[in-house]
């Protein structure tokens, strides 16, 4: 029973309606569903790459997919869940194939699980200055960590992943992933005690 | 957070009243890949990396100046130092001259208003950050961080990691690496080449200041150029591999490295240009918008 | 044997429940007696928390969409989206674009516009593009001039000259790739290059706020 100050429909019945009605190729459904769940995909493709710039990117790329799987969503979970586990699967298969472009030859320095990639991220701030000053240097903080334990921390202590889950998107064991957590949490005091 | 444990250094206080300074002398065993932090109130700063486990800060700062810090943590082996310096004056500050070796593969943070620093050999990480000033790094550093307003910013060698950003200071890099992002306002950006090296993903851009490329783009390379009114003339080699795609809005293409011409821009207005030199391969994108734009032979 | 502090990892294990229970037991009663572990554990739990409190949604710069219409339903490949033929592939795409995109900003507020509506407002397109940008960027941009005035005072007078002189010089930027973007909405290059601009602001009132202050 809908409350009385409910004044549309159960978002969860109408993205499903939505989800058909695009996949037949119906493009204002499609852009419906864009305005609702692109803020969370840009998010998740922004803190995951640590680069507002491949974030534009990588959420393009997760939406011309979503146009061409649409069809294959059942409605077995919401679609922002649906929505939200293609993404972070796309950024973990674009992160592969960007280490793979850029392996180069240079002698082994630091940890074996550094990776190359990083950038800058840039967060639009809604609240107060004093915890928007503190939200852009966590949000700095994440875009510099080591991408493995960038991705960790972004799904587990952002998002909320459980560890077995996160262990299974990423293709790593349980015991790594929790210890790049770990290690995620403290560069992240290290680099915000300054 | 942690608390320090902190450690006033002054050591000796030289009896002239005029020109009192403060000698500083501390020497600590340390982790190889110690973290340590510098800021405050410094004229001059030189980084040298040695082969000892260790970290010596040497060096003086006038009287009325302070300097506080000390290692993080108990243990015998120290992983993280913090020292920041205080100064009664601007005056103050331009007495504070610090010299501080640390092992090859140390994290170096510093901060400071108006410095002159000076960095070499360090391979952990680098993270500089001055108003005015000056920043010049050679070596290795896996990652460079380099943040200036006025300071100028020089880098000789070869960076995993950079990230350099300026408001009105130069950049001048004989550089190269993996992934690089130069940012400044006003201040021009240089970059000449090192022999067998080139980068690999790299984004140049200024609002006003000039950006003058003479690097070299590794085969499968990114490398973009952004200006809204500074010229930008990229220097490349004949038999450069790569493809260009350049795009104004009302600045105008000149090209004497290809034999194709640029055209008018799409909505009849400035200019573009998209060819493949040599094999193709790496991406070469410039964007402006009244900046005019050379691609010339090196 | 240890009067040694606990290293960050294992406080984070242990606030995650990940230590057996010998290692709990031992790391919880050196934290009752050591102010600094406490404080480190802290640290951490405090930590968890403003991550899990970031915001969820970030809104995406305004061209993504244009890109997204310019390049399904064919969407094999990652090809550079100028590229010369790109181009004459996406110049059709680029003019329905900005209709479209001009129907899904107005109706972002009030749900999705009706067809009807869009010939009306095509007259209007030039000024709402432009505010969409204007739009997208001022919030951040609002607080981080707030931000930056309430810190004036604790920075020297040479810096502040060098701030406003370099933010004067984006504005400038802005104004020019403004103006030419009024006179041509329908270019993705120049909202392109003005969102750029916008970006540029941000992170140097961003790199502003985070200066060192005068002594």
């Amino acid at each position: 029973m809908a409350s009385p100050l409910a004044l549309v429909a159960d978002d969860g019945n109408d993205d499903r309606e939505l989800a058909r009605r695009a996949a037949s190729g119906d493009e204002r459904a499609f852009e419906t569903l864009y305005e609702r769940h692109s803020g969370r995909v840009f998010a998740l493709c922004m803190r995951m790459s640590g680069s507002r710039q491949q974030a534009a990117e990588l959420t393009q790329d997760v939406w011309v997919k979503l146009w061409q799987k649409l069809g294959s969503f059942r409605g077995e979970s919401a679609l922002s869940s649906w929505i939200h586990r293609l993404t972070v699967n796309h950024v973990l298969t674009n992160a592969r194939g960007e280490q793979r472009r850029h392996m180069h030859e240079r002698p082994e320095s630091g940890s074996p699980t550094d990776d190359h990639e990083r950038g800058v991220a840039v967060r639009e701030p809604s609240v107060s200055p004093k915890s928007v000053e503190d939200a852009i240097d966590l949000e700095n903080a994440i875009a510099a960590l080591p991408p493995r334990a960038r991705t960790v921390f972004v799904l587990h202590d952002v998002e909320g992943y459980q560890h077995d889950e996160i262990a299974k998107l990423t293709g790593t064991a349980e015991g790594t992933c929790r210890a790049q957590l770990h290690r995620a949490r403290k560069l992240l005091m290290e680099v915000l005690e300054r | 957070m942690k608390t320090l444990l902190r450690t006033v250094v002054v050591v000796t206080l030289f009896a002239t009243p005029l020109r009192a300074q403060q000698k500083v002398n501390i020497q600590r065993a340390v982790t190889p890949n110690v973290s340590v932090r510098l800021n405050g109130a410094l004229s001059s700063v030189r980084v040298i990396a040695w082969e000892r486990d260790s970290v010596s800060i040497t060096g003086s700062i006038g009287a009325g100046s302070r300097l506080d810090g000390g290692p993080m943590g108990g243990t015998a082996a120290v992983g993280g130092m913090k020292f920041y310096v205080e100064a009664a004056d601007e005056a103050g500050s331009r007495s504070n001259k610090i010299e501080l070796r640390v092992p090859r593969n140390a994290r170096v943070w510093i901060k400071a208003l108006s410095a002159d620093i000076d960095v070499a050999g360090v391979a952990g990480g680098l993270d500089l950050n001055i108003v005015g000033g000056s920043i010049k790094v050679t070596g290795k550093p896996r990652e460079l961080i380099i943040e200036s307003m006025d300071g100028s910013v020089q880098f000789n060698g070869v960076a995993d990691y950079a990230r350099i950003k300026t408001a009105t200071g130069d950049i001048n890099l004989q550089a190269h690496g993996d992934d690089y992002s130069v940012t400044t306002v006003s201040g021009n950006i240089t970059v000449t080449p090192q022999t067998d090296w080139a980068y690999q993903r790299a984004r140049f851009e200024s609002v006003t200041g000039a950006i003058t490329f003479a690097g070299d783009i590794a085969r499968g390379g990114d490398v973009r150029f952004d200006s809204h009114s500074g010229a930008i003339e990229l220097r490349l080699p004949y038999r450069v591999n790569a493809e260009f795609d350049f795009v104004t809005i009302t600045g105008a293409i000149e090209n004497n490295l290809t034999n194709h011409r640029p055209a008018v821009g799409r909505e009849g207005r400035g200019m573009e240009l998209g060819v493949s030199s040599g094999m193709g391969g790496a991406r070469v994108q410039v964007r402006s918008f009244k900046g005019n734009v050379k691609l010339t032979p090196r | 044997m240890t009067t040694d502090h606990l290293d960050i990892e294992t406080l984070s294990a242990f606030a995650d429940g990940e230590l057996n229970a010998v290692l709990a037991h031992r790391v919880e009663r050196h934290v009752a007696g050591c102010a600094e572990c406490r404080g480190d554990l802290d640290g951490v739990r405090g930590l968890v928390a403003s991550a899990a409190a970031l915001a969820r949604d970030v809104a995406p710069p305004p061209e993504v969409w244009e890109n997204i219409r310019a390049r399904k339903p064919s969407a094999e490949s990652r090809e550079p989206r100028w590229w010369h033929n790109g181009w004459l592939a996406a110049a059709a795409a680029v003019v329905l674009v900005a209709g479209t995109a001009t129907m899904m900003l107005l109706a972002r507020p009030s749900g999705v516009a009706k067809g009807a509506k869009l010939a009306k407002h095509q007259a209007a397109t030039t000024p709402v593009v432009l505010a969409a940008v204007e739009r997208n960027y001022a919030p951040t941009l609002d607080v981080l001039r707030e931000t930056l005035d309430a810190q004036r005072e604790q920075l020297a007078p040479s810096t502040v000259r060098t701030l406003e002189h370099s933010l004067a010089v984006i504005d400038s930027a802005i104004a020019e790739a403004s103006a030419a973007l009024v006179a041509d909405p329908g270019s993705a290059d120049l909202l392109n290059l003005l969102s750029s601009s916008y970006q540029r602001k941000v992170e140097f009132m961003k790199r502003a706020t985070s200066l060192p202050s005068s002594l």
